[in-house]
């Protein structure tokens, strides 16, 4: 999978998810960086990742996903290169 | 002479009471039951799943939790700390994931619950030492267990406590202890809808 691809389809789920609008997906981007990401839209912003993807995580990968690039890192592994 | 300890496995029933209790925060109100719709029961069960995860940096870890036992080797009081940001993600975040992970569903079709409650939410700054959970077994109170579990926890670092307002004895004691009121964040509909004790959640802070 394209990385260019998904950061187009993440900035999609992201500015509807967080209500915000001109989200720049980078690589670092977390929660710490925009106003309306906290854990309650977290959850939501992951549920609707998995079902656009038809992905499923594992805790320990919600856990160990500590920015964008991490989340981009495991769609492309999920979803099998 | 009590002694204090760090958690084992085996303090598990323990740890689940105090979380159940303190979440009550001294009301019949189980913030999670009436959340998610599970019984205390239930909720014991979840909170051993994410238990089991070993997830440092947030409350729900034996590795975050302090037992005091009484001279006769009894468990009296616990509570938890952590140092906030420590695992490179907001304890909250950490905790939630692992909650929403494990209710699957039931924390999906309850969201609108949640937005009401998560307008109480109070960030917790990174790199202070967090206090949570403090409890101490209905037979073993008055004897100022909880008071030496507060000072050797936080000891000589800036630790910081939520609660609920209406929790006014855990509030005293607290202050006694040298924390002070930094924060209060109120949210009207809480009270009308029952989902916590009360519609205002404050910090305290304690300076080292």
């Amino acid at each position: 999978m394209d990385k260019e691809q998904i950061k187009i389809e993440l900035k999609g789920i992201f500015e509807d998810v967080f209500s915000t609008p001109n989200i720049e997906i980078t690589e670092e981007l977390n929660a710490e960086k925009v106003d309306r990401w906290d854990s309650l839209t977290h959850l939501t912003m992951i549920a609707k990742v998995e079902e656009f993807y038809g992905i499923k995580f594992k805790l320990k990968e919600l856990i160990g996903m500590k920015n964008v690039g991490d989340m981009m890192d495991l769609i492309v592994s999920k979803k099998g290169a | 002479m009590p002694t204090i300890r760090k958690a084992l496995k085996s303090d598990f029933d323990f740890i689940a009471e105090a979380i159940i209790e303190s979440e009550k925060s001294g009301s019949n109100i189980f913030p999670y039951g009436v959340l998610f719709d599970v019984s205390e029961m239930e909720f014991k069960g979840i909170l051993q799943e994410i238990f089991e995860e070993e997830i440092e940096g947030q409350p729900w870890d034996y590795n975050s939790w302090y037992i005091l036992e009484n001279d006769s080797n009894e468990i009296a009081a616990g509570l938890c700390t952590w140092q906030e940001g420590s695992a490179g993600m907001s304890s909250d975040l950490l905790k939630t994931q692992s909650l929403g992970f494990v209710l699957g569903e039931k924390w999906h079709n309850n969201t609108d619950k949640l937005e009401v409650v998560s307008r109480v939410n109070i960030p917790r700054k990174n790199g202070t030492w967090q206090l949570e959970h403090l409890y101490t077994l209905e037979n073993h109170r008055g004897q100022g267990y909880m008071n030496q579990l507060i000072e050797f926890a936080s000891d000589g670092k800036i630790s910081e406590i939520q609660l609920m307002e209406n929790n006014v004895p855990a509030k005293k004691l607290y202050e006694k202890i040298g924390f002070s009121l930094e924060i209060k964040q109120c949210e009207p509909q809480i009270e009308r809808l029952q989902l916590l004790s009360g519609p205002c959640k404050i910090k305290m802070i304690k300076n080292g």
